[in-house]
């Protein structure tokens, strides 16, 4: 990000090429369509570029990109008529499209091995939209981005102690949800 | 020795190794002791296993073409850098003690010109007392004494529709 500053637009073209598919997949659990998410990531990254000037190497560049796109999720989800512009079975779409071999089935991300199933991954979509949006932003940011609880407090701009309550709700209530699914 | 209630909203945390070092301590001091708190860790251990290799499954954004939306962003920035040639040369006049002054004096000739345009030289030099107030204003002074804000501005120009409005009914009724 300092070469963005210093006018290196190669560095800027880096940083997008790494970040531009966390931020579409993380938007478009908040805006539904990947279209759209696709538009707001755009949205994002001009406005770093725009902005690139005002920022102050304190914190971790992922951080500050992702305090963004927070910010622009969550007003997007704010717009009273977000509703009416989501396509419920663009996921659906996408997925019947995609080549089923490119899925992940089983995933062996952790030490544990875990089974991802295509229905528990589907259901899984369908509770995270339910979640209330600062929930769904603080889980997303903590388990998919890594994020520490003091980092997704800046993305926030919320207080640690805050994040730990968002991410403890958020992560029950997927268990109890997912859990209920099985019974 | 605290209850349970006290650590249920900080387990999460305490697997995430995001609490302080302290706080850390006293939650694995009650684990230790708290069968109904280890067991209930363990499922969240678990749910959180699950929960970040699925999250990360469905947030995976495999389709996106980032060369061509690249392409998309740097047109995006090229345009942007167009339209910002005028916005950065005018900031560079205005940062100048003497562009501000220019582009202070060009405003108000404009709205100068903008209320000569729009009024006639009346609009400018009535509220500055240099022309003389309208007849309506002249002829019935009594009803204006208690306004001097308004004596002199065009806006009795429809003075004689007010005077002319019907009475309703009410009004009407008090006067008769």
């Amino acid at each position: 990000m300092l070469a963005v500053q210093r006018g290196d637009r190669s560095a800027f073209g880096q940083l997008f090429e790494k970040h531009v598919r966390g931020v579409v997949g993380f938007a478009a659990q908040f805006v539904g369509a990947r279209a759209r998410a696709e538009e707001l990531a755009q949205d994002v990254f001009l406005q770093i570029y725009r902005t690139r000037a005002r920022y102050v190497p304190t914190a971790r560049f992922t951080t500050w990109l992702y305090r963004m796109v927070t910010n622009a999720c969550l007003s997007e989800v704010r717009r009273a008529d977000h509703r009416s512009r989501i396509l419920p079975v663009d996921h659906a779409v996408e997925r019947d499209d995609a080549d089923p071999g490119s899925l992940p089935e089983v995933a062996t991300r952790s030490s544990e091995e875990v089974v991802l199933s295509q229905e528990s991954l589907n259901r899984l979509r369908t509770e995270l939209e339910e979640l209330p949006p600062q929930q769904r932003a603080a889980l997303l940011l903590a388990r998919v981005e890594g994020l520490s609880y003091e980092e997704v407090a800046e993305a926030l701009s919320s207080s640690v102690s805050a994040v730990k309550s968002l991410v403890h709700r958020a992560t029950v209530r997927l268990r109890d949800r997912m859990q209920e699914e099985h019974k | 020795m605290s209850g349970c209630h006290d650590f249920s909203e900080d387990l999460t945390a305490w697997i995430d190794g995001q609490l302080t070092e302290r706080r850390q301590n006293q939650v694995r001091r009650h684990l230790a002791a708290c069968n109904c708190c280890s067991a209930q860790v363990d499922d969240l251990r678990a749910a959180i296993a699950w929960q970040r290799s699925a999250l990360r499954a469905i947030t995976t954004a495999d389709g996106v073409d980032a060369a061509a939306s690249q392409a998309r962003l740097r047109r995006a920035i090229a345009a942007e850098a167009d339209e910002g040639t005028l916005a950065w040369s005018l900031r560079d006049v205005w940062a100048s003690m003497w562009g501000r002054l220019a582009l202070a004096g060009a405003a108000v000739s404009v709205a100068v010109a903008v209320l000569l345009l729009a009024g006639g030289p009346g609009m400018v030099l009535m509220p500055l007392g240099l022309e003389p107030p309208p007849p309506a204003v002249v002829q019935h002074t009594e009803l204006f004494k208690d306004y001097p804000m308004i004596e002199r501005l065009d806006v009795l120009e429809h003075f004689d529709t007010v005077e002319s409005v019907p009475l309703d009914d009410e009004d009407a009724a008090q006067r008769g």
